[in-house]
Protein backbone atom coordinates (compact mmCIF):
# COMPACT_ATOMS: atom_id res chain seq x y z
CA UNK A 1 0.00 0.00 0.00
CA UNK A 2 1.21 3.00 -0.44
CA UNK A 3 2.62 5.20 2.23
CA UNK A 4 0.82 8.53 1.46
CA UNK A 5 -3.06 6.46 1.78
CA UNK A 6 -1.81 5.39 5.34
CA UNK A 7 -1.45 9.32 6.46
CA UNK A 8 -4.30 11.45 7.59
CA UNK A 9 -5.05 14.81 6.74
CA UNK A 10 -6.44 17.29 9.24
CA UNK A 11 -7.80 20.51 7.61
CA UNK A 12 -7.98 23.35 9.07
CA UNK A 13 -10.06 26.81 7.38
CA UNK A 14 -9.50 29.91 9.03
CA UNK A 15 -6.07 30.98 10.39
CA UNK A 16 -6.88 33.20 12.91
CA UNK A 17 -6.03 32.61 16.65
CA UNK A 18 -8.41 29.64 16.94
CA UNK A 19 -7.02 28.05 13.56
CA UNK A 20 -3.42 28.20 14.97
CA UNK A 21 -4.03 26.78 18.20
CA UNK A 22 -6.17 23.87 16.60
CA UNK A 23 -3.38 23.49 14.48
CA UNK A 24 -0.74 23.65 17.20
CA UNK A 25 -2.23 21.58 19.85
CA UNK A 26 -3.54 18.86 16.98
CA UNK A 27 0.48 17.83 16.62
CA UNK A 28 1.35 18.77 20.61
CA UNK A 29 -1.45 16.08 21.18
CA UNK A 30 0.22 13.29 19.35
CA UNK A 31 -2.21 13.98 15.90
CA UNK A 32 0.69 12.72 12.97
CA UNK A 33 -0.95 13.26 9.77
CA UNK A 34 -0.43 16.05 7.94
CA UNK A 35 -2.33 19.76 9.31
CA UNK A 36 -3.25 21.91 6.68
CA UNK A 37 -3.82 25.69 8.14
CA UNK A 38 -6.00 27.60 5.24
CA UNK A 39 -6.87 31.46 6.12
CA UNK A 40 -7.79 34.10 3.27
CA UNK A 41 -5.70 36.80 4.84
CA UNK A 42 -1.83 37.37 3.35
CA UNK A 43 -0.65 37.09 7.06
CA UNK A 44 0.42 34.81 9.25
CA UNK A 45 -2.00 33.96 12.41
CA UNK A 46 -2.58 36.43 14.46
CA UNK A 47 -4.58 37.52 17.74
CA UNK A 48 -6.86 40.83 17.12
CA UNK A 49 -6.94 42.46 20.45
CA UNK A 50 -4.06 44.64 19.90
CA UNK A 51 -5.63 46.29 16.71
CA UNK A 52 -8.13 48.22 18.47
CA UNK A 53 -5.21 49.34 21.04
CA UNK A 54 -1.39 48.87 20.06
CA UNK A 55 -1.63 49.18 16.86
CA UNK A 56 -2.84 52.34 16.47
CA UNK A 57 -1.63 54.05 19.43
CA UNK A 58 1.82 52.63 19.27
CA UNK A 59 4.52 55.68 18.32
CA UNK A 60 6.42 53.64 15.38
CA UNK A 61 5.44 51.80 12.53
CA UNK A 62 7.85 48.96 12.64
CA UNK A 63 6.98 47.82 16.19
CA UNK A 64 3.37 48.93 15.96
CA UNK A 65 2.24 44.89 15.95
CA UNK A 66 3.63 41.68 18.03
CA UNK A 67 0.48 40.10 18.18
CA UNK A 68 1.65 36.95 16.23
CA UNK A 69 0.00 33.98 17.47
CA UNK A 70 3.41 31.89 16.57
CA UNK A 71 6.80 32.83 15.07
CA UNK A 72 6.86 31.99 11.80
CA UNK A 73 9.23 29.21 11.96
CA UNK A 74 7.04 26.83 14.40
CA UNK A 75 4.43 26.26 11.51
CA UNK A 76 7.54 24.22 9.63
CA UNK A 77 8.99 22.85 12.82
CA UNK A 78 5.35 21.47 13.90
CA UNK A 79 5.26 20.26 10.00
CA UNK A 80 2.19 22.67 10.09
CA UNK A 81 1.49 23.52 6.16
CA UNK A 82 -0.16 26.96 6.13
CA UNK A 83 -1.75 28.53 2.82
CA UNK A 84 -2.99 31.55 2.06
CA UNK A 85 -5.86 30.63 0.27
CA UNK A 86 -9.83 30.60 0.65
CA UNK A 87 -12.00 27.49 0.17
CA UNK A 88 -14.61 27.51 -1.65
CA UNK A 89 -16.64 24.75 -1.07
CA UNK A 90 -16.62 21.78 1.10
CA UNK A 91 -17.72 18.41 0.78
CA UNK A 92 -18.70 16.30 3.94
CA UNK A 93 -19.69 13.36 2.38
CA UNK A 94 -16.77 12.69 -0.04
CA UNK A 95 -14.28 14.60 2.37
CA UNK A 96 -13.50 17.05 0.28
CA UNK A 97 -12.16 20.64 0.28
CA UNK A 98 -12.22 22.99 -2.89
CA UNK A 99 -9.54 25.68 -2.87
CA UNK A 100 -9.14 29.00 -4.70
CA UNK A 101 -5.86 28.56 -5.91
CA UNK A 102 -5.04 25.17 -4.44
CA UNK A 103 -7.37 22.78 -5.79
CA UNK A 104 -9.29 20.26 -4.13
CA UNK A 105 -7.96 18.85 -0.83
CA UNK A 106 -8.96 15.26 0.72
CA UNK A 107 -9.58 15.72 4.57
CA UNK A 108 -9.77 12.60 6.99
CA UNK A 109 -10.70 15.74 9.83
CA UNK A 110 -11.91 19.21 9.60
CA UNK A 111 -12.01 21.93 11.40
CA UNK A 112 -13.79 25.38 11.09
CA UNK A 113 -12.14 28.38 12.33
CA UNK A 114 -13.69 30.75 10.28
CA UNK A 115 -14.22 33.30 12.83
CA UNK A 116 -16.59 36.29 12.04
CA UNK A 117 -16.42 39.78 10.27
CA UNK A 118 -17.54 43.48 11.06
CA UNK A 119 -21.06 44.10 10.80
CA UNK A 120 -22.23 45.93 7.85
CA UNK A 121 -24.64 49.46 8.83
CA UNK A 122 -26.69 49.50 5.68
CA UNK A 123 -26.06 52.75 3.17
CA UNK A 124 -22.58 52.73 4.96
CA UNK A 125 -19.76 50.47 2.88
CA UNK A 126 -15.99 50.93 3.28
CA UNK A 127 -14.85 53.97 2.07
CA UNK A 128 -11.99 56.56 2.00
CA UNK A 129 -13.41 57.90 5.18
CA UNK A 130 -15.49 54.88 6.59
CA UNK A 131 -13.95 52.42 8.32
CA UNK A 132 -14.57 48.84 9.47
CA UNK A 133 -12.06 47.74 12.28
CA UNK A 134 -11.42 43.57 12.06
CA UNK A 135 -8.34 42.62 10.34
CA UNK A 136 -4.53 43.42 10.68
CA UNK A 137 -5.00 45.55 7.47
CA UNK A 138 -7.85 47.48 8.60
CA UNK A 139 -5.68 48.20 11.44
CA UNK A 140 -2.89 49.52 10.05
CA UNK A 141 -5.24 51.59 7.16
CA UNK A 142 -6.85 53.28 10.45
CA UNK A 143 -3.25 53.96 11.69
CA UNK A 144 -2.13 55.56 8.66
CA UNK A 145 -5.88 57.55 8.85
CA UNK A 146 -5.24 58.53 12.53
CA UNK A 147 -2.15 60.37 11.82
CA UNK A 148 -3.36 63.29 9.74
CA UNK A 149 -7.52 63.55 10.99
CA UNK A 150 -8.52 65.90 13.68
CA UNK A 151 -12.01 64.20 14.54
CA UNK A 152 -13.85 61.32 14.43
CA UNK A 153 -17.45 59.54 14.65
CA UNK A 154 -17.61 56.48 16.28
CA UNK A 155 -20.28 54.36 15.50
CA UNK A 156 -21.30 51.83 18.16
CA UNK A 157 -20.29 51.95 21.99
CA UNK A 158 -19.34 48.28 22.76
CA UNK A 159 -16.00 46.51 23.58
CA UNK A 160 -14.41 47.28 19.96
CA UNK A 161 -15.84 50.86 19.34
CA UNK A 162 -14.83 52.19 22.79
CA UNK A 163 -11.50 51.32 22.70
CA UNK A 164 -11.13 52.69 19.67
CA UNK A 165 -12.55 55.46 21.12
CA UNK A 166 -9.93 55.41 23.73
CA UNK A 167 -7.29 54.93 21.41
CA UNK A 168 -8.36 57.93 18.96
CA UNK A 169 -8.21 60.27 22.52
CA UNK A 170 -4.93 58.86 23.04
CA UNK A 171 -3.46 59.57 19.67
CA UNK A 172 -5.50 63.24 20.24
CA UNK A 173 -8.45 63.52 17.73
CA UNK A 174 -11.55 65.04 18.72
CA UNK A 175 -14.16 61.85 19.62
CA UNK A 176 -17.83 61.63 19.58
CA UNK A 177 -19.96 57.84 20.15
CA UNK A 178 -22.98 57.10 18.77
CA UNK A 179 -25.32 54.55 19.70
CA UNK A 180 -28.53 53.36 19.71
CA UNK A 181 -29.12 52.27 22.88
CA UNK A 182 -29.68 54.43 25.87
CA UNK A 183 -26.38 53.58 27.22
CA UNK A 184 -23.06 52.03 26.64
CA UNK A 185 -22.17 48.32 27.39
CA UNK A 186 -26.30 47.78 28.44
CA UNK A 187 -25.89 44.13 27.50
CA UNK A 188 -22.79 43.16 29.08
CA UNK A 189 -22.36 45.21 32.08
CA UNK A 190 -24.66 45.91 35.35
CA UNK A 191 -25.62 50.11 35.19
CA UNK A 192 -23.67 50.71 37.61
CA UNK A 193 -20.28 49.77 36.24
CA UNK A 194 -21.18 50.69 32.92
CA UNK A 195 -21.50 54.22 34.53
CA UNK A 196 -18.15 54.48 35.93
CA UNK A 197 -16.70 53.12 32.17
CA UNK A 198 -19.13 56.11 30.72
CA UNK A 199 -17.72 58.88 33.58
CA UNK A 200 -14.09 57.42 32.62
CA UNK A 201 -14.55 58.26 28.93
CA UNK A 202 -15.76 61.55 29.28
CA UNK A 203 -13.17 62.96 31.25
CA UNK A 204 -10.71 62.01 28.29
CA UNK A 205 -12.86 64.18 26.60
CA UNK A 206 -15.12 61.56 24.36
CA UNK A 207 -18.52 62.83 23.90
CA UNK A 208 -21.60 60.11 23.82
CA UNK A 209 -24.56 60.33 21.89
CA UNK A 210 -27.15 57.76 23.14
CA UNK A 211 -30.72 56.64 21.63
CA UNK A 212 -29.97 57.53 18.21
CA UNK A 213 -33.10 56.59 16.22
CA UNK A 214 -31.36 55.75 12.72
CA UNK A 215 -27.89 56.15 12.61
CA UNK A 216 -26.49 57.06 8.82
CA UNK A 217 -23.00 57.99 7.81
CA UNK A 218 -22.21 59.53 4.80
CA UNK A 219 -19.47 59.59 2.55
CA UNK A 220 -18.44 63.82 1.20
CA UNK A 221 -15.45 64.12 -0.60
CA UNK A 222 -13.45 65.12 2.31
CA UNK A 223 -14.69 63.16 5.68
CA UNK A 224 -17.97 61.66 6.48
CA UNK A 225 -21.21 63.26 8.02
CA UNK A 226 -22.93 61.83 10.88
CA UNK A 227 -26.37 62.83 12.23
CA UNK A 228 -25.60 66.49 10.47
CA UNK A 229 -22.31 66.66 12.14
CA UNK A 230 -19.33 66.68 9.87
CA UNK A 231 -15.96 64.50 11.01
CA UNK A 232 -12.59 63.46 9.38
CA UNK A 233 -13.52 60.12 9.33
CA UNK A 234 -16.06 57.14 10.87
CA UNK A 235 -15.08 53.81 12.66
CA UNK A 236 -17.96 51.54 12.45
CA UNK A 237 -18.09 49.25 15.47
CA UNK A 238 -21.66 47.59 15.62
CA UNK A 239 -21.09 44.12 16.16
CA UNK A 240 -19.37 40.72 14.41
CA UNK A 241 -21.26 38.22 12.36
CA UNK A 242 -19.85 34.62 11.87
CA UNK A 243 -18.53 33.32 9.36
CA UNK A 244 -20.89 30.92 8.75
CA UNK A 245 -21.83 30.64 4.83
CA UNK A 246 -19.05 27.55 3.97
CA UNK A 247 -20.98 25.53 6.80
CA UNK A 248 -24.19 26.17 5.71
CA UNK A 249 -23.68 25.90 1.66
CA UNK A 250 -22.28 22.83 2.75
CA UNK A 251 -25.63 21.42 4.58
CA UNK A 252 -24.15 22.03 8.35
CA UNK A 253 -26.45 23.34 10.61
CA UNK A 254 -25.83 26.61 11.78
CA UNK A 255 -27.68 29.58 13.76
CA UNK A 256 -26.04 31.86 14.52
CA UNK A 257 -23.34 30.27 14.01
CA UNK A 258 -21.92 26.86 12.81
CA UNK A 259 -23.92 24.53 15.77
CA UNK A 260 -21.57 22.46 17.56
CA UNK A 261 -21.92 19.70 20.39
CA UNK A 262 -20.02 20.13 23.34
CA UNK A 263 -17.25 18.48 22.13
CA UNK A 264 -16.71 20.86 19.71
CA UNK A 265 -18.58 18.66 16.44
CA UNK A 266 -20.77 20.28 13.78
CA UNK A 267 -23.46 18.42 12.23
CA UNK A 268 -21.47 17.01 9.95
CA UNK A 269 -19.32 13.79 10.43
CA UNK A 270 -15.34 14.61 11.21
CA UNK A 271 -16.20 18.23 10.85
CA UNK A 272 -15.67 20.36 13.90
CA UNK A 273 -16.04 23.99 14.86
CA UNK A 274 -14.25 26.50 17.18
CA UNK A 275 -14.13 29.77 17.73
CA UNK A 276 -16.08 33.01 16.91
CA UNK A 277 -17.99 30.85 14.54
CA UNK A 278 -19.00 28.17 16.55
CA UNK A 279 -22.40 27.95 18.83
CA UNK A 280 -21.89 25.58 21.29
CA UNK A 281 -24.61 24.57 24.10
CA UNK A 282 -23.24 26.37 27.50
CA UNK A 283 -24.29 25.86 31.10
CA UNK A 284 -25.86 23.15 32.61
CA UNK A 285 -29.27 24.40 30.56
CA UNK A 286 -27.15 23.59 27.45
CA UNK A 287 -27.84 27.03 26.01
CA UNK A 288 -27.12 28.19 22.30
CA UNK A 289 -24.02 30.23 22.72
CA UNK A 290 -21.88 31.55 20.12
CA UNK A 291 -18.50 33.84 22.31
CA UNK A 292 -16.39 36.35 20.43
CA UNK A 293 -13.35 35.75 22.99
CA UNK A 294 -9.60 35.69 22.73
CA UNK A 295 -10.34 33.01 25.35
CA UNK A 296 -13.05 31.22 23.36
CA UNK A 297 -11.23 31.37 20.14
CA UNK A 298 -7.45 29.60 22.30
CA UNK A 299 -9.58 27.25 24.34
CA UNK A 300 -12.37 26.05 22.37
CA UNK A 301 -9.75 25.24 19.54
CA UNK A 302 -7.91 23.41 21.35
CA UNK A 303 -9.99 21.10 22.86
CA UNK A 304 -11.37 20.56 19.41
CA UNK A 305 -8.03 19.90 18.30
CA UNK A 306 -7.39 17.23 21.26
CA UNK A 307 -10.90 15.13 20.25
CA UNK A 308 -9.49 14.67 17.14
CA UNK A 309 -6.25 13.49 18.15
CA UNK A 310 -8.70 10.89 20.16
CA UNK A 311 -9.49 12.42 23.76
CA UNK A 312 -13.61 13.11 24.82
CA UNK A 313 -13.24 16.23 26.23
CA UNK A 314 -16.41 18.64 26.82
CA UNK A 315 -15.69 22.47 26.55
CA UNK A 316 -17.41 23.80 29.46
CA UNK A 317 -15.40 27.84 30.09
CA UNK A 318 -16.29 30.01 32.59
CA UNK A 319 -16.19 33.04 30.33
CA UNK A 320 -13.90 35.55 30.99
CA UNK A 321 -13.33 38.95 28.80
CA UNK A 322 -11.00 41.48 29.61
CA UNK A 323 -10.43 45.09 27.38
CA UNK A 324 -8.14 47.80 27.94
CA UNK A 325 -9.51 51.26 27.39
CA UNK A 326 -6.64 54.76 29.01
CA UNK A 327 -5.29 52.84 31.52
CA UNK A 328 -7.91 50.93 32.60
CA UNK A 329 -7.90 46.81 32.00
CA UNK A 330 -11.39 45.48 32.74
CA UNK A 331 -11.44 42.23 33.41
CA UNK A 332 -15.38 39.94 33.35
CA UNK A 333 -15.66 36.28 34.40
CA UNK A 334 -18.77 34.72 33.91
CA UNK A 335 -21.73 35.84 31.68
CA UNK A 336 -24.39 38.76 32.49
CA UNK A 337 -26.85 36.40 32.53
CA UNK A 338 -29.35 36.09 34.96
CA UNK A 339 -30.78 37.93 38.18
CA UNK A 340 -27.62 38.83 40.66
CA UNK A 341 -29.13 38.82 43.84
CA UNK A 342 -26.46 40.99 45.65
CA UNK A 343 -23.21 42.79 44.79
CA UNK A 344 -20.66 43.41 46.46
CA UNK A 345 -17.56 45.85 45.94
CA UNK A 346 -14.08 45.67 47.42
CA UNK A 347 -12.58 49.05 46.35
CA UNK A 348 -9.13 49.62 46.12
CA UNK A 349 -6.75 52.83 45.98
CA UNK A 350 -7.33 54.97 42.19
CA UNK A 351 -9.67 53.29 40.37
CA UNK A 352 -9.11 49.57 41.29
CA UNK A 353 -12.42 47.31 42.14
CA UNK A 354 -13.56 43.98 42.84
CA UNK A 355 -17.39 43.91 42.02
CA UNK A 356 -18.63 40.31 42.54
CA UNK A 357 -22.62 39.43 42.09
CA UNK A 358 -24.12 36.51 43.82
CA UNK A 359 -26.51 34.12 42.69
CA UNK A 360 -28.36 31.28 44.44
CA UNK A 361 -24.85 31.56 47.47
CA UNK A 362 -22.49 31.86 44.45
CA UNK A 363 -20.49 33.76 42.75
CA UNK A 364 -21.81 34.02 39.38
CA UNK A 365 -20.48 37.04 37.88
CA UNK A 366 -17.09 39.15 38.57
CA UNK A 367 -15.84 42.63 37.48
CA UNK A 368 -12.35 44.06 38.11
CA UNK A 369 -10.67 47.61 36.98
CA UNK A 370 -6.94 47.05 37.51
CA UNK A 371 -7.66 43.79 39.84
CA UNK A 372 -6.86 41.27 37.19
CA UNK A 373 -4.94 39.26 40.09
CA UNK A 374 -7.56 39.87 42.65
CA UNK A 375 -10.37 38.11 40.04
CA UNK A 376 -8.00 34.99 39.52
CA UNK A 377 -7.90 34.64 42.47
CA UNK A 378 -11.26 33.45 43.06
CA UNK A 379 -11.75 32.16 39.78
CA UNK A 380 -11.50 28.77 40.35
CA UNK A 381 -14.59 29.29 43.43
CA UNK A 382 -16.84 30.85 40.20
CA UNK A 383 -15.42 27.70 38.11
CA UNK A 384 -16.97 25.14 40.36
CA UNK A 385 -19.91 27.28 41.69
CA UNK A 386 -18.63 26.99 45.30
CA UNK A 387 -20.81 28.05 47.54
CA UNK A 388 -19.43 31.71 49.49
CA UNK A 389 -20.62 33.23 52.75
CA UNK A 390 -20.96 36.92 51.47
CA UNK A 391 -20.33 38.28 54.57
CA UNK A 392 -16.32 37.23 53.74
CA UNK A 393 -16.56 38.48 50.48
CA UNK A 394 -17.14 41.79 52.33
CA UNK A 395 -14.60 41.22 55.11
CA UNK A 396 -11.88 43.45 54.09
CA UNK A 397 -9.83 41.80 56.41
CA UNK A 398 -9.97 38.48 54.31
CA UNK A 399 -7.92 38.70 51.31
CA UNK A 400 -9.49 37.17 48.28
CA UNK A 401 -6.53 35.94 47.40
CA UNK A 402 -6.89 33.40 50.88
CA UNK A 403 -10.98 33.21 50.35
CA UNK A 404 -10.19 29.87 48.14
CA UNK A 405 -8.20 27.98 50.48
CA UNK A 406 -10.82 29.29 53.44
CA UNK A 407 -13.72 28.37 51.92
CA UNK A 408 -12.88 25.22 51.31
CA UNK A 409 -11.82 24.52 54.73
CA UNK A 410 -14.76 25.95 56.31
CA UNK A 411 -16.41 23.36 53.92
CA UNK A 412 -15.03 20.54 54.72
CA UNK A 413 -15.07 21.53 58.32
CA UNK A 414 -19.01 21.45 57.55
CA UNK A 415 -18.72 17.92 56.38
CA UNK A 416 -16.81 17.19 59.88
CA UNK A 417 -19.48 18.19 61.51
CA UNK A 418 -22.28 16.25 59.52
CA UNK A 419 -20.06 13.49 59.95
CA UNK B 1 26.36 42.21 38.52
CA UNK B 2 26.15 43.37 42.50
CA UNK B 3 24.31 42.09 45.48
CA UNK B 4 21.59 44.82 45.99
CA UNK B 5 19.06 44.87 49.38
CA UNK B 6 15.65 44.76 48.08
CA UNK B 7 13.52 43.74 51.02
CA UNK B 8 13.26 42.09 54.57
CA UNK B 9 12.38 38.12 54.42
CA UNK B 10 10.10 38.59 57.42
CA UNK B 11 7.96 40.99 55.02
CA UNK B 12 7.54 38.58 52.41
CA UNK B 13 4.39 36.15 52.59
CA UNK B 14 4.36 32.57 50.66
CA UNK B 15 2.19 32.54 47.35
CA UNK B 16 2.15 36.28 47.65
CA UNK B 17 4.19 38.54 45.20
CA UNK B 18 5.95 41.13 45.85
CA UNK B 19 6.90 44.17 43.69
CA UNK B 20 9.65 46.62 44.18
CA UNK B 21 11.78 48.86 43.12
CA UNK B 22 15.81 48.85 42.91
CA UNK B 23 17.73 51.96 41.27
CA UNK B 24 15.58 51.42 37.94
CA UNK B 25 15.14 47.62 38.30
CA UNK B 26 11.26 46.85 38.33
CA UNK B 27 11.57 43.58 40.85
CA UNK B 28 8.84 41.36 41.95
CA UNK B 29 9.98 38.58 44.76
CA UNK B 30 8.51 35.32 45.55
CA UNK B 31 8.11 33.08 48.80
CA UNK B 32 8.39 29.83 47.23
CA UNK B 33 7.92 26.58 49.32
CA UNK B 34 10.25 28.52 51.32
CA UNK B 35 13.12 29.58 48.86
CA UNK B 36 12.89 33.56 47.87
CA UNK B 37 12.76 33.74 43.90
CA UNK B 38 13.11 36.98 42.17
CA UNK B 39 12.22 37.94 38.77
CA UNK B 40 11.89 40.96 36.55
CA UNK B 41 8.32 43.15 37.76
CA UNK B 42 7.17 43.51 34.32
CA UNK B 43 4.93 40.91 31.62
CA UNK B 44 6.82 40.70 28.47
CA UNK B 45 4.01 40.61 26.83
CA UNK B 46 2.49 43.98 27.66
CA UNK B 47 3.08 46.36 30.41
CA UNK B 48 2.16 45.13 33.62
CA UNK B 49 3.41 44.47 36.90
CA UNK B 50 3.80 40.71 37.82
CA UNK B 51 3.41 41.56 41.38
CA UNK B 52 0.02 42.25 40.73
CA UNK B 53 -0.80 39.15 39.42
CA UNK B 54 -1.74 35.43 40.85
CA UNK B 55 1.00 33.10 41.83
CA UNK B 56 0.08 29.38 42.47
CA UNK B 57 1.88 25.99 41.68
CA UNK B 58 5.27 27.92 41.19
CA UNK B 59 4.26 29.85 38.36
CA UNK B 60 3.11 33.90 38.35
CA UNK B 61 0.42 34.85 36.12
CA UNK B 62 0.86 38.33 34.51
CA UNK B 63 -2.95 40.21 36.00
CA UNK B 64 -3.29 41.73 32.76
CA UNK B 65 -4.33 38.95 30.33
CA UNK B 66 -3.04 35.71 32.51
CA UNK B 67 -0.01 35.01 30.87
CA UNK B 68 2.21 33.04 32.77
CA UNK B 69 5.68 32.11 33.62
CA UNK B 70 7.95 29.91 35.56
CA UNK B 71 8.73 31.76 38.86
CA UNK B 72 12.54 29.43 39.38
CA UNK B 73 13.42 29.92 35.57
CA UNK B 74 11.54 32.53 33.92
CA UNK B 75 10.29 30.43 31.58
CA UNK B 76 6.39 31.80 29.61
CA UNK B 77 4.21 29.06 29.65
CA UNK B 78 0.83 29.80 28.10
CA UNK B 79 -0.62 32.36 25.49
CA UNK B 80 -0.12 35.44 24.89
CA UNK B 81 2.76 35.43 26.58
CA UNK B 82 5.76 34.07 24.63
CA UNK B 83 9.37 35.70 25.54
CA UNK B 84 10.56 34.40 28.83
CA UNK B 85 10.55 37.13 32.05
CA UNK B 86 14.58 37.67 33.30
CA UNK B 87 15.30 36.08 36.77
CA UNK B 88 17.18 37.09 39.30
CA UNK B 89 19.84 35.51 41.86
CA UNK B 90 18.64 36.09 45.23
CA UNK B 91 20.57 35.85 48.64
CA UNK B 92 19.28 35.78 52.03
CA UNK B 93 21.76 36.77 54.98
CA UNK B 94 20.28 37.72 58.18
CA UNK B 95 16.46 37.55 57.96
CA UNK B 96 17.14 40.17 54.27
CA UNK B 97 16.83 39.76 51.21
CA UNK B 98 19.87 40.59 48.27
CA UNK B 99 19.19 40.27 44.56
CA UNK B 100 21.91 40.00 42.15
CA UNK B 101 21.37 42.90 39.93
Amino acid sequence: MHAQIMTRTALIIGAGQAGARAAEALRTHGYEGRIVLVGDERHAPYERPPLSKDVLIAKDDDDCFNGWVHAVERYGDARIEWLNDRVLRLDTQSCVATLERNGELRYDHCILTTGGRARQLPGAPEGPHTFYLRTLDDAMRLRARLATAQSVAVIGAGFLGLEFAASARTRGLDVSVFETASGLLSRALPPMFAERLRMKHETHGVRFIFDVKHLQVTEHADGVQVDATPFDLGVIAIGQEPNDELAKAAGMATNNGIVVDRHCRTSAENVYAAGDCANFPYGANGRATRLESWQNAQEQAIVAARNIAGEEIAYAPTPWFWTDQYDWNIQMLGLPDGEIDQWIERAGVDDKTVLMGLRGGVIAHVLAINQGGELRAIRRLVEEGVAVDPRMLADPTIKLRQLDKLVRSTHSGDQGVLV
Amino acid sequence: MALKFAAKLADLVEDEPLGLTIGEERIALYLLDGEVHATHNVCTHQFALLSDGYMEDGCIECPLHQGRFDIRTGAALCAPVTQPIRVYGVQVEGGEIYVDL
